[in-house]
């Protein structure tokens, strides 16, 4: 038998492939041992220390600031930005990443040109307690911006953003800006550093131009440049548009200017009403501010007065007894009162009316102001009758504009009166109003009784454009349209030939009425004869009125006082640059020079409030205006250079008028202008010819 | 006891050992492929990763951009406001030796489009004398400059000669 081959078994484990199969396993053990290793540290990391490590992860790249959508715009009526937003940058440090404060701060002092010890100080301060943001300069200007960039470069430093300079960053913030300056400063407001409204439609609307904060975040790498970005979105604020223009905005706020620089007065309110609408085209006072510069103006320029301060209106408010009147057919325009008494008696109160002591119509009453006609009018009517037409025009509560604290003036109701308030408050007084609520009254006149709310909102509109909201204004039918057009014919009555002839527009008709009123001081407790508040209310064209703008002038201190020679020419302005612009077709005729050269008597007409109280003072106030005496040298001087100038100007002036009739009228039209430009005032008609007219008037009735 | 053990095992069968064939170059081959290619996709998705960083850095410039060139618009339209205030325009209107409008200078607009509509009715004729006299004004501003023209050509080569004399 073959012998079989030893199986030996230490042969077998020198078996190379077996050797080589054993490595491997050992190898393979090994390294399942390690990855059971890795795995077993990727679970305990990834499962167990999951949120730790992911927050560490995620404060190492990942970036989270919050940041202010641009606050919405304010547009006038043509679409021209009121008030603005832009995007501009605020410098900040963090005191912690800084070592060489000194050198810091003067490299800062030096390019942001502001004191090194102030820098020095908030860095130390920062520094010392440990804070991570300090800022050094707000909202700067992307010029400046770029002038630091450039100033602030280190350029061995391992920076990614700008500026490359340790501890310094740049943060995103928005300014307002309003760029039309002083122009509906009032109206518009301004808002704070914090963009948060704090007047005018900025205050009002703040919910609406508020921007939204919205999160972001930005993952850098290792070089801190930024490779993913993500937000939270918000709704955009939206964009107001108002019924301001900004051209009739400007020419009332220069007219005004004008008019209150004129007259000396304390400030001066206009308001441009668009009837129809109830549309606010301006609204401006004077002196006003620049919301730009807030620091440089005062405090109470601020207030927009033409709303938030309410006056005693005088003559103004005599227009509501006589539409009471009219609407209840007591009386009639051409209907006669006997004023020839010269005063009136009410709850043992005597009213003086030198100017009414005569027989006249009511619309010659309502023309030169009277007193009697307007008290004698208002008793006729009754207390509640009249209450209720001067709460229907709306007066003694608040209009409903769009604008932050508006006044709502005081209307007393009839049991809260006295014996003469009926009579007072038929002259315009024991009642105040504001210059919006007298433009919205007289709106009713010049829109056939129709009173529109007054608004300054024409829409709200998304960013996008697209229209939210528009404004819908209330209308109330007060009294009837033949009311209407009878006092309209009354109030232009006024501007022809009553208190305000300085009214009359060149190529257009006008009506309305002036008001002259003493103030009421808190501190006496009673109205100041020395201070004064003229008005004048008025609308144009006559038949078809396109526009009503009340003037009001505070404490006018200049010779003349009255609401028909300090207010009416600001609405003689106003009116005659806008009615072109609003293409409104003149009515009226048009001549280089409607009215000549008044002199203008240094006494209040009769707007004024003539007691018998209070005339004994009124000899004193007419010679001194706030104390203010003239001396007899003055008076001399002025005198004399007038003469001078009168002589002087007197032929050239004649020589161009008598040319320029020439050329523009035909020679009946002529005579007439003449005759309108030698007419004197009706009081000082002389008595023959008042007579003719009575007699003439009184024909014509009986036919 | 020990002989029979001995006995037992050289009853038993002999183990056959399979013989381990050599690895096949396909198998090799194969398994490298698959190898590249896990290590091309390693690559590649490696490759993806950075691009979509440098994406991701591109796109956060961009953005950056955009809000830039927005701001910048802003700025621009604030200025144009700035321009567009009618206290500005006033100034400016001003130094062109425009005037304020008013009734009356509407009244002289009216006068003159009257009188416009009534030389309408002339119109045609007027038509036809002003394209005549515009057709007869731009053939003599052609002519001038055909002789202009020449002249210049008439001096260069003037020049020219002189130059050439030198």
């Amino acid at each position: 038998m073959p012998k079989r081959p030893k199986t030996n078994r230490k042969n077998a484990a020198k078996n190379p492939m077996q050797t080589i199969f054993t490595r491997f396993m050992f190898i393979v053990a090994i390294f399942i041992l390690w990855i059971g290793g890795i795995t077993v540290r990727l679970v305990n990391l990834q499962v167990n220390q999951h949120e730790w490590l992911s927050k560490k992860a995620q404060n190492q790249r990942r970036d989270q600031f919050n940041s202010k959508m641009l606050r919405g715009t304010i547009f006038d009526r043509s679409e021209r930005a009121l008030a603005m937003s832009v995007k501009v940058k605020s410098l900040y440090a963090n005191p912690s990443e800084i070592e060489d404060i000194e050198g810091t701060a003067k490299t800062l002092a030096e390019t942001l040109k502001i004191s090194k010890k102030e820098i020095t100080e908030t860095l130390t301060d920062g520094k010392q307690n440990n804070k991570k943001f300090v800022w050094i300069q707000r909202k700067i200007d992307e010029d400046t911006v770029q002038e630091i960039n450039n100033k602030l470069e280190v350029k061995e430093l391992k920076k990614y953003d700008l500026p490359r300079f340790s501890g310094l960053y740049w943060k995103e913030e928005q300014k307002r800006n309003y760029p039309y300056k002083t122009l509906a400063a009032q109206i518009v407001g301004f808002s704070n550093a914090d963009d948060v409204g704090q007047a005018g439609i900025e205050q009002s609307k703040e919910s609406i131009l508020k921007g939204e904060i919205v999160k972001s975040w930005q993952e850098r790498d290792r070089l801190g440049r930024v490779y993913d970005e993500s937000e939270i979105e918000r709704e955009p604020p939206k964009d107001i548009v108002l019924t301001i223009s900004n051209s009739i905005q400007y020419k009332t706020e220069q007219a005004l200017e004008k008019g209150v620089k004129a007259a000396n007065a304390k400030s001066g309110m206009a308001v441009v009403f668009d009837p129809k609408t109830g549309e606010v085209l301006a609204m401006a006072n004077y002196p006003t501010f620049d919301p730009n510069k807030l620091n440089e103006s005062e405090p109470e320029t601020w207030k927009n007065k033409a709303i938030q301060d309410v006056y005693s209106p005088g003559s103004v408010f005599k227009s509501i007894a006589y539409s009471g009147a009219l609407e209840e057919k007591l009386i009639t325009p051409s209907g006669q009162i006997d004023g020839r008494k010269g005063y009136i008696e009410v709850g043992g109160r005597r009213f003086n009316d030198p100017h009414g002591a005569k027989i006249m119509t009511y619309s010659e009453a309502l023309a030169i102001s009277s007193n009697y006609a307007a008290i004698k009018t208002a008793l006729g009517l009754g207390k509640d009758k009249f209450y209720n037409y001067a709460h229907k025009f709306g007066f003694g509560e608040a209009t409903g504009i769009e604008l932050p604290a508006e006044q709502s003036g005081v209307l007393r109701s009839p049991d809260k009166w006295n014996g003469d308030s009926l009579a007072s408050m038929a002259i315009g007084y024991e009642v105040s109003v504001t210059a919006l609520q007298a433009a919205a009254a007289y709106g009713a006149i010049a829109n056939d009784g129709v009173r529109v709310q007054p608004h300054i909102i024409k829409e709200i509109r998304k960013a996008d454009g697209s229209i939210i909201s528009t404004t819908e204004p209330e209308k109330t039918q007060i009294f009837s349209a033949e009311t209407a057009r009878n006092l309209r014919g009354m109030l232009s009555q006024v501007v022809e030939k009553g208190t305000a002839k300085r009214a009359q527009l060149n190529g257009y008709s006008s009506a309305g009425k002036t008001g002259t009123a003493w103030k009421y001081d808190p501190a006496i407790r009673r109205y100041n004869p020395a201070k004064y508040v003229s008005s004048f209310v008025g609308f144009a064209p006559v038949e078809n009125p396109s526009v009503v703008i009340a003037v009001v002038m505070d404490e006018p201190r200049g010779g003349a006082r009255d609401g028909g020679q300090v207010s009416a020419p600001v609405f003689k302005e106003i009116a005659e640059q806008i009615l072109p612009e609003m293409n409104v077709i003149p009515d009226g005729r048009i001549s280089p020079q409607v009215l000549p050269d008044e002199d203008v008597p240094d006494t209040v007409d009769g707007d004024a409030f003539d007691t018998e109280v209070l005339e004994e003072n009124s000899v004193e106030e007419n010679a001194s205006v706030n104390g203010e005496l003239k001396t007899g040298k003055i008076e001399e001087k002025e005198n004399k250079s007038k003469e001078r100038l009168s002589e002087k100007e007197k032929p050239k002036i004649d020589q161009k008028s008598k040319e320029k009739l020439k050329n523009d009228k035909p020679p009946d039209e002529d005579k007439k202008s003449t005759k309108k430009r030698s007419a004197v005032l009706p009081n000082e008609k002389p008595k023959d010819e008042k007579k003719k007219k009575l007699t003439d008037e009184r024909s014509k009735q009986k036919t | 006891m020990r002989s029979r053990k001995i006995t037992t095992t050289q009853n038993r069968k002999p183990t056959i050992r399979r013989e381990r064939e050599p690895l096949s170059w396909k198998y090799i081959l194969l398994t490298s492929f698959c190898g590249l290619i896990l290590v091309v996709g390693f690559f590649g998705a490696a490759r993806q990763h950075f691009a979509s960083i440098n994406y991701g850095i591109e796109n956060s410039k961009l953005k950056k951009q955009i809000e830039e060139l927005k701001s910048d618009q802003g700025r621009i339209k604030l200025a144009r406001e700035i321009a567009l205030s009618p206290a500005e325009i006033k100034k400016s209107a001003k130094k062109l030796g425009f005037v304020e409008m008013t009734a009356s200078n509407i009244q002289s607009f009216h006068a003159e489009t009257v009188s416009g509509e009534k030389a309408n009715v002339n119109k045609a004729s007027i038509n036809k004398a002003s394209e005549l006299k515009v057709a007869a004004s731009n053939k003599s501003e052609v002519e001038k400059n055909k002789s202009k023209k020449k002249d210049k050509k008439e001096k260069s080569i003037e020049n020219k000669i002189q130059i050439a004399k030198k």
